[in-house]
């Protein structure tokens, strides 16, 4: 049983939550949807209590788990009434190898090793992570260290389960399996989101919303089409016969091999590409970027091949984990570097609604997408990559964001697990089976 | 904070038990800083460099040890200017800027920083976190101790794995005609980025129960082959490097 009522906020009489009240019988499982920056990642650091133990901050109230207020335990000690995993799954991440990740924690909770060993061959056979043992978890795909995260939660097995957009960055066959294992838990499980997803039907006892700072039962509401001013270029961004190949160094194993044999875009022009977790999505975007050097073939623009160091300024690459490309301080930080004009930042950041004031620190997942998305589109850039953008956005947030690039005349890749996201922007669609990308 | 600091080998070293692993690391370091003449120094940082060649690929190595290179460039910029007495090697006027004093200072510092950053890379790049953990330990040193000492020694790799972010983050910033990377965005970066690694990293261990009572040990080392042979040449061979270039 969870019963809470908090009021909590970062600075004085700026409240994100006056008063919230929050309860959940054993065993039931809600899904809290909220646009980024409501309070989502806050509520469930509170209850695990890294805020505002690291973020400062005024919090008063109570959350009742199992009959035990939680605020007033010291942090290690709420790990087997609450647990999390973070939409920004490097936060958590601290070992070197995935085995020591999961091994840690347990530890902790001082089980004997017998116990450890079972509960480690549990949670890695049950999130497929067996032959990922002894990997470095840096070398993990977005999806593969979400699931080492649920592999992590499930092993430690607390009371109440916090999943903070747990099923974006899964591949769909894998937001089916967390949906079944949800369903399946007699644990109280509480899920966090910022769209609804086809995977969370029927997996949920309640579905709620946040609407002015309480949770009220949510209205379901359908993804439009997008629409956006087509405005079309005449350059074309291709790949012919490209070999990607990463290694897990850490095993001295093959990672995976990708083959492109074609794949194209022209400016203006908006793409999909789908693929399950670590099948080299990401591996293609940071080929097409120039960030990573493919073992063979061309990246060529009109026809021109192209150099690592020309990509960079070609191509735009919204990275998966939008912290992995904004470090500096603030907001206008982040935009100023891009050399744009102060009349083009001011215009950047009323399209993209942001404040110019904001700290990268204290900014939602979902804004820092906002802002990633505010930065490219100063850089001009004549083709972008959206990877899995769409993840803790709103979808009339993601799409606002493609409209902006397309209206400006880019060309668009989307990196998505979200079919129905897909299928709403209408677009050509390109998918990576087997180690090979090909066009739907 | 999940640099990936462990390459898989079966080099001599990676085979090197754990136990005797961290005495070599800790008297290589204390001999270290005893060597004066410049050969030893030489031969003291380039010894481990060689090590990590052979025990990681020249690749692997020569990429680990690239990341020292900024501190030692500062070491070589700055240090001579700290001590003017001596035979000069560079005047402007009647202004001495370098003297041979100043150059044998920097050389001397920075080949010590390379002997002690490359040993504790090569121990952390053959060895996994779990077991320098499990090797600590053997020396009677607390758990929560061992831990954060694993993790600090993951420190420096982290931090070059963060400096790569940031210079890839910034070159894709790059506007048209300007080549490599903007360095003073991405020098304030890092550190806004290091520095807020710190409370992270900690809410993240305690979030995962690190200073609970009662936590156990998961890991321990059995026995292994030779460990007493082992021993004497993790002592024994800083001792002779010593004599011998001392």
């Amino acid at each position: 049983m969870v019963e809470a009522e908090i009021t909590f906020s970062y600075r004085e009489g700026e409240y994100v939550f006056r008063s919230f009240p929050l309860s959940m019988d054993d065993g039931e499982h809600v899904l809290l949807i909220a646009p980024p920056g409501s309070g989502k990642t806050t509520l469930a650091r509170i209850i695990t209590g890294s805020v505002p133990e690291y973020s400062g901050g005024n919090l008063e109230g109570h959350v009742m788990i199992d009959g035990v207020d939680v605020l007033g335990l010291p942090v290690p000690e709420r790990m087997d009434h609450a647990g999390r995993v973070s939409q920004n799954s490097d936060d958590m991440l601290l070992f070197p190898t995935v085995e020591e990740e999961i091994v840690f924690p347990l530890s902790n909770l001082g089980l004997p090793g017998s116990i450890i060993r079972e509960r480690i061959e549990a949670v890695l056979s049950l999130f497929s992570l067996l032959q990922y043992r002894h990997v470095s978890s840096s070398e993990l795909s977005g999806g593969e260290k979400r699931r080492l995260l649920l592999a992590v939660l499930f092993a430690v097995d607390p009371s109440l389960y916090i999943l903070d957009e747990s099923f974006d960055e899964l591949s769909p066959a894998w937001r089916e399996k967390l949906g079944s294992l949800i369903k399946g838990s007699r644990r109280s499980i509480l899920v966090l989101g910022s769209h609804p997803l086809p995977e969370y039907e029927g997996v949920f006892d309640r579905i709620l919303m946040l609407e002015d700072g309480r949770a009220v039962p949510y209205r379901r509401e359908g993804i439009p089409m997008l629409r956006y001013a087509e405005r079309a270029g005449s350059r074309s961004l291709s790949a012919r016969d490209l070999l990607i190949e990463r290694r897990h160094r850490s095993i001295g194993g093959e990672g995976f091999c990708l083959s492109v044999p074609s794949f194209d875009l022209r400016e203006g022009e908006r793409a999909v590409l789908l693929g399950g977790n670590g099948s080299g999505k990401s591996s293609f975007a940071r080929v097409l970027s120039g960030l990573l050097q493919e073992a063979s073939g061309t990246v060529q623009v009109n026809g021109q091949s192209l150099q690592c160091s020309k990509r960079r300024r070609t191509v735009a690459y919204l990275m998966q984990n939008p912290y992995e490309e904004l470090f500096l301080p603030t907001v206008l930080d982040e935009l100023r570097s891009t050399g744009a004009s102060d009349r083009e930042v001011d215009e950047a950041l009323s399209l993209f609604g942001l404040s110019p004031d904001g700290y990268i620190a204290e900014m939602s997942y979902g804004e820092a997408k906002k802002l990633q998305a505010a930065l490219f589109y100063l850089l001009h850039r004549p083709f972008a990559i959206f990877d899995e953008f769409d993840s803790a956005l709103p979808y009339h947030e993601s799409q606002k964001a493609l409209s902006c690039y397309l209206e400006a005349g880019s060309g668009v890749l989307v990196i998505t697990h979200d079919r129905a996201f897909a299928d709403s922007l209408g677009a050509r669609c390109y998918s990576i089976d087997g180690g090979m990308l090909h066009e739907c | 904070m999940n640099a990936d600091s462990y390459i898989h080998g079966n080099s001599f070293y990676h085979r090197f038990d754990v136990r005797p692993k961290l005495l070599f690391t800790l008297l290589y370091i204390i001999i270290a800083f005893m060597i004066s003449s410049w050969y030893g120094l030489l031969l003291a940082a380039a010894l481990p460099v060689l090590v990590l060649m052979h025990a990681a690929g020249a690749r692997e190595a020569l990429s680990s040890i690239r990341r020292l290179l900024p501190v030692v460039i500062l070491l070589y910029l700055f240090m001579p200017l700290q001590s003017r007495d001596g035979i000069p090697l560079l005047s402007i006027g009647s202004a001495v800027i370098v003297t041979e004093e100043g150059f044998l200072t920097a050389f001397r510092i920075s080949m010590r920083f390379i002997a002690l950053s490359s040993v504790l890379m090569l121990l952390i790049a053959t060895t996994r976190s779990g077991t320098i953990i499990a090797g600590l330990r053997f020396y009677r040193l607390p758990y929560n101790a061992s831990l954060l000492l694993s993790i600090l020694l993951r420190f420096i790799p982290y931090l070059g794995a963060l400096f790569s972010q940031i210079r890839d983050s910034m070159s894709l910033r790059l506007q048209e005609g300007k080549r490599g990377f903007p360095i003073m965005p991405s020098v304030t970066a890092f550190i806004v980025a290091a520095v807020r690694m710190i409370p992270d990293t900690a809410s993240a261990l305690e979030e995962r129960g690190f200073g609970r009572p009662g936590a156990s040990d998961a890991m321990r080392l059995g026995n292994a082959p030779h460990l007493f042979t082992q021993f004497v040449f993790g002592a024994i061979l800083p001792l002779i490097f010593m004599i011998a270039v001392r």
